[in-house]
C-alpha cells in the first residue's frame, strides 16, 4: 500500500512537471523585447527587423490609407517614430493616446506594427476642466 | 465633513482590523475563547467602519463632492445616476474598498451561525489579516510616502488639489452596463475566495480538513460563478465597445483574473474526491488558498505598476531604497509568500486523514480519483504557463535590465494545446469513469467517442479549408460531446451529476466557440461613398447614407453610416456602425454594428468619416461562432449556481455515486 502510494506520488509529480514543461515549451519561443520609442531609436541597429513591442503616445493625427493601413506617429520622452499599423486602428485612437504596438522597426526607419493594443479607458486620466473665466 | 468622516471610518477599520487579527491569533494559539470573542467583536466594528466608508464615497459620487479627488475623477454632473454609483468601482481606490467590504461582510457571515470555536478564531484570523493588508494599502498612500509626507492618507478620500465646480466625468466607453456589472462580479469573486481561503487555513491550521466542506464548495463555487460572468462580461465588452474585433488580448491583468479561475475549476475537481471520500483533502485545501492567492496577484499586477498592462491603474514608480515605499508596492507578494510558508508549515505537520474505507477500496474509486487529478494538473499546468508567460518576462527583464514581453501568439497557441488537452479529458473521462457500471457499458461508450471523433474530423474538409489546427480541434470537440452526451445517461438521476454535466457540455461548447472564432475569420478595410458597395465573405455592403447628430448642448456629436447588408444577394439587415464625439474634450468612441447568427458574426467598425470628401471608411470583419462563447459562459454560470442548490453532504461519503 505504501508503495502503491509513492508511485502515484511520483508519477503525480511527473506528469505535472511534463504539463509544466510543455506549456514553457510553447511560451519560450514568444519572448520578445519590449522597448519605449526612445529606447527603440537609441539602439535602432540592433533591433532593425526583429519582433519585438513599443510603446509610446500617439502625436499628431492619425492617418488612414484606403488598403486599411494606418499611419500615425508615437513618441516617447522627446523621441518619435512613424508607424505604418495593418491592425484596426479604433476610432477612438487619436493624439496622446497611449499605445502598445507589436511588430518590428524597418529598414526606411518605419516600424510596421501587425498589433496594436490601447490603453484601458480606466488608466486615462483627463485634465480637470477650469472654471470660465471672465465675465 | 465626508473627507474626515470617510478618513476615519478607515483609519478606524485598520485598527479594528490589526485588533482583530491579534485577538483570533492569540483566540487559536492560546485556546483562548474570550480573545475569540473579542476579535469577532473588532472583526464586526471593523465591517461597519468599512461600510460606512462606502457609504461616504457613495454619497459623494451621488452628490457630486468634487472636493474628494477620487469623485472629481470619476464623475461629472451630467453624468446619469447609474455611472455615479458604478463610479464607484470604477477607479483602483473605489473597487479596493468594494473588495474589503465584499470581504468583510463575507467574514462576518462565516463567523455567524453557531458556537464560536478554536476552528472560527483561526479562520476569523485569516479573514482579520487579510482585511488588515486592504485596509494598510487603501489608509497608507504611497506617493505621500515617496514625497517624504505623512502618509496615512486614505486614497479615497483624498482631497482634490483643487475644488472645481465640475468633475472630468467617466470616459465614453465605461458608460455601459457591462462596465457596471463587470468589477464588482469580479471583486465578488475575489471576496468569496477570501473566504474560502480563511475556511481552508481554519481547517488546515486546526488539522480538520474535511471538515466544513460544505461551506468551502459554496464559497468556491460562488466565486467560481462571479468569475465566470466576470471574464465573460469583460470579454464581451472588449467585443462591442472597443472596436477591434476580438475579446481576449492576453493582457497581464487578463491573465491574472483568467488564473485565479483555472486553480478554482482545478479545486472544485478535487473536492469533489475530498468530499466522497476524504482523500486529496490537502491538495483541496491548497488549491482553495492557491485560487485566493491568485486573486492577490491580480490586485498586484493591476495595481502595483510592475507590469505595463492595457488596464493597469498604476505605473511603476521608483522606491530609491525606501523600505515602507517598497512595501505598500510588493505588500501583496510579501503577504502571499507568508501565506505559503504557513501552509506549507500545516500540511507537513497534518495528520494523515483516514479515507472513507468501503468507498476508497473499490477500483473505480480508484480511477476516479486518478481522473480528477489528472485534469486538476491539466488545469494547474495551463494556469502556470498562463503565469509564467505573464510574469516570466517581468522576471528576466529584472535580471537581465532589458524588457521583455509575451508575444500574444504564442499565448493562442498555448490556450490551443491545452484548450485540446482539456477536449481530450472531457472526452475520456466519461466512459473511463462510468466502468463502475460495468466495463461493457464503458467499453460502448468509448466506440461512441471514437467514431464520433472520426465522423466529424471526415467532415471537416466539406465545411472549411484543412488548417493544422482545425481538425484535431473538431475531432476532440466531437468525441468530447459524444462523451457526455454518454454520461448524460446517468447525469440526471442526481443535481450534482446534472450541474457537472451541464458545466461539461458548456465547457464543450466554449472550446468550439473559441476555435470557431479563431480559425473562421475574415477581414477587410474598405473606403465608400453613398452609394457605393463592397462585399467580403458573401455579404454585400451598401452604404445608404451617412448621418450626423449633436445634442442640444452640441457637445456631443454622432455620425453613423446607414448599411444595407446582403447575403448571397437576399436582404438581411440594415446595421449602423457610428462614431461618437465630445466636442469639448475631443474624445472619440466608436459604436460597433454587430449582426450575430448562430454560425458567425458579422462586425462593422466605422473608422473614419471625411465630411467634405464624403467618403467613410470602415472596417467589416466576419468571425465564426461568436454567439456561442456567450451561451457557454451563461450556461456555465447557471451550471454553478445550480451546483449552489441541493442537499450538501457534512462528512466525506455522505453522498454516495
Amino acid at each position: 500500500m505504501k508503495m502503491r502510494r509513492w508511485q502515484t506520488a511520483v508519477a503525480t509529480v511527473l506528469l505535472a512537471l511534463g504539463l509544466v514543461a510543455l506549456a514553457a515549451l510553447l511560451l519560450q519561443p514568444g519572448l520578445t523585447p519590449y522597448l519605449a520609442v526612445d529606447e527603440l531609436l537609441a539602439q535602432s541597429d540592433a533591433f532593425r527587423d526583429r519582433p519585438m513591442r513599443l510603446a509610446g503616445y500617439v502625436v499628431g493625427d492619425v492617418q488612414r490609407k484606403v488598403n486599411g493601413l494606418a499611419l500615425f506617429r508615437v513618441e516617447a520622452r522627446g523621441r518619435s517614430v512613424l508607424v505604418l499599423c495593418s491592425d484596426t486602428v479604433p476610432a477612438s485612437l487619436a493624439a496622446g493616446s497611449e499605445v502598445l504596438l507589436d511588430g518590428q522597426l524597418g529598414d526606411d526607419g518605419t516600424f510596421h506594427a501587425h498589433r496594436l493594443l490601447t490603453q484601458c479607458a480606466s488608466r486615462y486620466q483627463k485634465k480637470l476642466r477650469e472654471p470660465p473665466v471672465g465675465p | 465633513m465626508l473627507i474626515p468622516l470617510g478618513q476615519v471610518s478607515l483609519y478606524m477599520a485598520l485598527l479594528l482590523a490589526a485588533l482583530a487579527t491579534v485577538s483570533f491569533l492569540l483566540g487559536v494559539l492560546r485556546r483562548d475563547l474570550l480573545a475569540a470573542r473579542a476579535g469577532r467583536d473588532a472583526l464586526v466594528c471593523a465591517t461597519i467602519a468599512i461600510w460606512t466608508a462606502v457609504g461616504v464615497l457613495l454619497a459623494g459620487l451621488v452628490g457630486g463632492a468634487f472636493q474628494l479627488d477620487y469623485v472629481a475623477r470619476h464623475t461629472d454632473q451630467a453624468l446619469p445616476l447609474v455611472y455615479r454609483v458604478s463610479a464607484l468601482w470604477a477607479g483602483a481606490e473605489g473597487s479596493l474598498l468594494l473588495w474589503t467590504a465584499l470581504a468583510a461582510a463575507a467574514s462576518l457571515a462565516l463567523l455567524s451561525g453557531g458556537p464560536l470555536d478554536r476552528w472560527h478564531a483561526a479562520a476569523g484570523a485569516a479573514m482579520a489579516a487579510v482585511l488588515l493588508l486592504l485596509l494598510l494599502v487603501l489608509n497608507v498612500d504611497r506617493a505621500a510616502v515617496l514625497a517624504g509626507r505623512w502618509p496615512l492618507v486614505t486614497t479615497p478620500f483624498a482631497p482634490a488639489d483643487r475644488i472645481l465646480p465640475d468633475g472630468t466625468g467617466l470616459l465614453m466607453q465605461l458608460q455601459t452596463w457591462a462596465m457596471v456589472v463587470h468589477p464588482p462580479a469580479l471583486v465578488a469573486a475575489y471576496a468569496l475566495f477570501t473566504a474560502a481561503f480563511a475556511v481552508a487555513m481554519a481547517n488546515l491550521a486546526t488539522g480538520r480538513p474535511t471538515t466544513h466542506l460544505p461551506l468551502l464548495r459554496r464559497c468556491l463555487l460562488l466565486g467560481w460563478v462571479f468569475l465566470t460572468l466576470g471574464n465573460a462580461l469583460g470579454a464581451w465588452w472588449a467585443y462591442t465597445e472597443q472596436g477591434w474585433g476580438g475579446y481576449w488580448s492576453w493582457d497581464p491583468v487578463e491573465n491574472a483574473s483568467l488564473i485565479p479561475w483555472l486553480v478554482a475549476t482545478a479545486a472544485i475537481h478535487t473536492m469533489v474526491v475530498t468530499r466522497r471520500t476524504g482523500r486529496l483533502a490537502a491538495t483541496t485545501l491548497s488549491l482553495c488558498v492557491a485560487a485566493f492567492l491568485a486573486c492577490v496577484l491580480a490586485a498586484y499586477i493591476t495595481r502595483s505598476g510592475v507590469l505595463d498592462s492595457i488596464h493597469a491603474y498604476a505605473a511603476a514608480e521608483g522606491e530609491d531604497g525606501n523600505i515602507l515605499a517598497w512595501l505598500l508596492t510588493h505588500g501583496y507578494m510579501v503577504f502571499s509568500a507568508a501565506v505559503v510558508l504557513v501552509v506549507g508549515a500545516f500540511i507537513i505537520r497534518l495528520r494523515p486523514w483516514q479515507p472513507v474505507p468501503d468507498l476508497d477500496s473499490r477500483p473505480s474509486s480508484a480511477v476516479y480519483r486518478g481522473a480528477m487529478l489528472v485534469i486538476a494538473l491539466v488545469l494547474l499546468a495551463f494556469a502556470a504557463g498562463v503565469l509564467y508567460g505573464t510574469v516570466g518576462p517581468v522576471i528576466l527583464s529584472r535580471l537581465t535590465g532589458k524588457e521583455y514581453t509575451m508575444e500574444t501568439s504564442q499565448f493562442n497557441q498555448l490556450g490551443a494545446v491545452f484548450g485540446l488537452l482539456i477536449l481530450a479529458g472531457l472526452a475520456v473521462c466519461p466512459p473511463v469513469v462510468s466502468r463502475h457500471r460495468g466495463t461493457s457499458r464503458a467499453r460502448v461508450a468509448l466506440v461512441q467517442t471514437v467514431a464520433a471523433a472520426v465522423a466529424v474530423a471526415c467532415t471537416v474538409p466539406f465545411v472549411h479549408t484543412l488548417n493544422l489546427w482545425l481538425v484535431p480541434t473538431a475531432a476532440l470537440a466531437g468525441a468530447a460531446m459524444a462523451g457526455q452526451m454518454a454520461a448524460s445517461r446517468s447525469a440526471f438521476g442526481s443535481l450534482r451529476r446534472a450541474t457537472a454535466w451541464l458545466a461539461h457540455v458548456a465547457l464543450v461548447i466554449l472550446a468550439v466557440a473559441l476555435a470557431g472564432s479563431h480559425l473562421v475569420e475574415d477581414k477587410q478595410t474598405f473606403r465608400l461613398a453613398a452609394g457605393d458597395a463592397a462585399g467580403l465573405a458573401g455579404y454585400q455592403v451598401r452604404l445608404k447614407a451617412m448621418d450626423r447628430q449633436a445634442d442640444a448642448s452640441g457637445t456631443h456629436l454622432k455620425v453613423a453610416a446607414g448599411l444595407e447588408v446582403n447575403r448571397h444577394g437576399a436582404p438581411l439587415a440594415v446595421m449602423r456602425p457610428a462614431i461618437r464625439l465630445n466636442t469639448q474634450t475631443g474624445e472619440r468612441q466608436a459604436d460597433v454594428a454587430i449582426r450575430s447568427s448562430w454560425l458567425e458574426d458579422l462586425y462593422i467598425t466605422l473608422e473614419a468619416y471625411d465630411p467634405d470628401s464624403g467618403q467613410t471608411q470602415m472596417s467589416v470583419r466576419r468571425t465564426g461562432l461568436v454567439v456561442w462563447l456567450w451561451i457557454a459562459a451563461g450556461l456555465l454560470s447557471i451550471a454553478g449556481l445550480i451546483g449552489l442548490l441541493g442537499r450538501q453532504a457534512k462528512t466525506p461519503g455522505e453522498n454516495r455515486p
